[in-house]
């Protein structure tokens, strides 16, 4: 049972690695809590599911299409509607909820509520430890591998990713030293939406897809940006990994019904007993 | 002179004051026969109530319609929740007027809109429902629930023949240790508290499951950990594609039986991809010679739609119109007490078997009622295999397992 739990907490930690990183580099850089995020996953396993069933494109363009879509979504959705009140944290928090029901209801119009499916890029499976892993799971765990790495690159050796890191650490310092506010902004918003995008694409093909698969993420994005502390990679990184093997110990041990109960349970014990997370409130680096 | 005008138009008021509701009684009696049809149309279950009431409705229509006027649907969608279907049962009571009540498959909406339909003393016709509340309250409170008729099959009528099946599998494929997969829903617990009961020590496993579930892998693992070697799953909401698809995707050694909602549709084999091969289930209306009607309904209904019937709701939702039709054919009118009579009076033939209501005004089910049989995912195909009387196919296990 052990290595269940070791395998399936891996694989579930990678994936909410990559929804919790898109999560923080808003949150980090922007300073605004985009509850609009679990709507473009929705809104992009949406769209795999329309390319490859309807439109009978193969899966891996579909996903690259998905992700550029999420992408110009979040830059739009940044441009419209939140960078007009950017300095009301309650009105953007409103407004993308709103953005999120919307999504959401036109997502029940044009698909019902039937749960939808993505068909997966490799059929197939191995054993490891007596489980049978797919070769599906085996490469989301690869693909999730590869989005950190390029999400670290990006952030640590390009001008791009420095300007994210100087305003995520001072805003106001940043701009004084001349680093375009606003476009490091932009481009928070737009890798923010990409991962979310790139997250609905590597989960949608073991799961099903349909209007309220939203949400659920978002709570355990929040949870783990709120256990990693503010803005730090490494810290989101070893948080959705805590957050991955102990729902999944919880599922085990005691009911798979109170996993998200144990995700509460940890978002409400670190804010009541380390508020600023494990890692403080670091810098992205 | 004024106070003879002031007359003339007092009296023309008084007449047609009068005048109108007998004008009115006078269209409803000779106008179409309305009936209420609710579901979530949107959803499987929902298209096959929607699909059968049309079908049924256009056949009783092109042969003359019922006391000489036309059935006429109105359909109202509940969306599987129980405060919209209150407004929704509300708007056919109160603003459609329809005569009587058809439809609806999830439990707890039907709960929450039998009190408003009996209060008004219509007859409610539930063609998809399972919990035995509903017809237990036709036992408790008869004279206010005795508008409420069932042509779809209660939880504790499934586990009894379930129960059967699966002791039957068993015995047939040497299998001694079962689990049961069962979503946490209000019809489902009659069937584990039964299963638990009569099987006893062979039950390893119980997994409960949200409805809204989307990863089964943890209780997937905790049955292969178990021992399980048949799993009974008796899951109705849309756990049942994500469960279907991972246990053929980790090869889980254990046959599956039970009742899966999702894998009665004609669209399963496609959303699973091929993982349903070997993949069984109770599906309530197969294409059997259960009756003279089976057969050519099906085939008719494929004809028109262009699909196989799915859900359990298609064949209780076109013999339940049926019925109704030949209730008021013999009450001789719409009054709702007379239809009781007629309904409770009901031996008809149907597409599912012989319906007759039992005293809690559910079907009476078995072979020679309304039979209890079985189709498995066969290369792309329903292939009915069980009970052995009825079947169209041998069952052909997954194919990890030998």
């Amino acid at each position: 049972m052990f290595i269940d739990i070791f395998i399936f907490g891996t694989i579930w930690g990678a994936i909410y690695t990559i929804l919790a990183l898109g999560f923080t580099l808003i949150f980090g850089v922007v300073r605004i809590l985009n509850l609009a995020y679990g709507a473009i996953y929705m809104v992009a396993s949406y769209l795999i599911y329309s390319l490859v069933s309807s439109l009978g494109l193969a899966a891996v363009p579909a996903w690259c299409l998905a992700v550029i879509a999420s992408t110009l979504f979040g830059v739009v959705l940044y441009v419209v509607f939140v960078y007009p009140m950017r300095d009301s944290l309650g009105r953007v928090l409103i407004v993308t909820a709103g953005i999120a029901i919307f999504l959401q209801e036109v997502a029940v119009l044009v698909y019902s509520t039937e749960p939808r499916y993505v068909p997966t890029v490799l059929p197939g499976g191995l054993v490891i430890f007596d489980v049978r892993v797919t070769y599906q799971q085996i490469l989301t765990l690869f693909a999730a591998a590869a989005l950190v790495a390029i999400l670290h690159a990006i952030l640590v050796r390009t001008r791009l990713g420095r300007e994210l890191r100087a305003v995520a650490q001072d805003t106001e310092m940043a701009s004084l030293m001349g680093i375009p506010v606003e476009r490091a902004y932009l481009t928070a918003m737009a890798l923010s939406s990409a991962l979310a995008g790139a997250a609905g694409a590597l989960v949608a093909p073991f799961l099903t897809v349909n209007p309220e698969m939203g949400w659920s993420p978002l709570l355990v994005a929040f949870t783990i940006v709120v256990l990693g502390g503010l803005g730090s990679l490494w810290g989101t990184i070893v948080a959705a990994f805590i957050v991955a093997y102990a729902e999944n110990l919880t599922a085990f041990l005691i009911s798979p019904q109170l996993r998200d109960v144990a995700t509460f349970a940890i978002m409400i014990l670190t804010l009541v007993f380390r508020p600023h997370g494990l890692f403080g409130k670091g810098i992205v680096e | 002179m004024k106070r003879i005008a002031s007359t003339i138009w007092l009296a023309v008021g008084l007449a047609l004051a009068v005048a109108a509701p007998w004008g009115s009684v006078a269209v409803a009696q000779s106008g179409p026969i309305k009936i209420g049809v609710i579901g979530p149309f949107k959803l499987t279950p929902g298209r096959d109530i929607q699909e059968a009431a049309t079908l049924a409705a256009e056949e009783i229509n092109a042969a003359g319609g019922v006391l000489g006027r036309k059935l006429e649907l109105v359909f109202t969608e509940t969306e599987q929740n129980p405060e919209k279907g209150k407004t929704a049962v509300e708007r056919l009571l109160f603003v459609d007027k329809v005569d009587a009540i058809i439809g609806e498959h999830r439990s707890e909406v039907a709960l929450a809109v039998q009190p408003v339909i009996m209060e008004n003393k219509k007859i409610f016709l539930a063609t998809g429902t399972a919990s035995p509340l509903l017809s237990e309250n036709v036992l408790k409170d008869y004279n206010k629930y005795k508008y409420y008729f069932h042509t779809f099959l209660n939880s504790n009528q499934m586990a009894e023949h379930m129960i059967k099946q699966a002791d039957d599998m068993m015995a047939t494929y040497k299998k001694k240790k079962v689990a049961i997969v069962a979503e946490t829903a209000v019809w489902v617990e009659p069937i584990v508290a039964a299963f638990k009961k009569e099987l006893g020590d062979k039950v390893v496993a119980i997994e409960r499951v949200s409805t809204n579930a989307r990863d089964l892998s943890v209780e997937l693992s905790k049955v292969a950990s178990s021992g399980a070697e048949v799993i009974v799953a008796i899951l109705a909401a849309d756990a049942g594609l994500p469960f279907t698809r991972q246990w053929a995707d980790r090869q889980i050694p254990a046959l599956v039986t039970g009742y899966t909602v999702m894998a009665q549709s004609d669209r399963f084999w496609e959303q699973t991809e091929g993982r349903a091969q070997g993949f069984m289930t109770w599906k309530h209306g197969v294409r059997a010679p259960i009756s003279p009607k089976t057969i050519p309904y099906w085939d008719a209904y494929v004809k028109k739609f262009g699909h196989a019937p799915g859900a359990y709701t298609n064949f209780a939702t076109y013999d339940g119109l049926y019925v109704l039709a030949d209730a008021i054919k013999r009450a001789g009118n719409l009054d709702s007490d007379n239809l009781v009579k007629a309904l409770e009076a009901t031996d008809y033939v149907g597409v599912s078997g012989r319906i007759k209501f039992s005293k809690r005004h559910d079907p009476e089910a078995g072979a020679e009622f309304v039979p209890f049989t079985y189709i498995e995912w066969n290369k792309g195909e329903m292939v009915t295999v069980w009970p052995p009387a009825m079947k169209t196919g041998d069952f052909v296990p997954p194919p990890w397992i030998k």
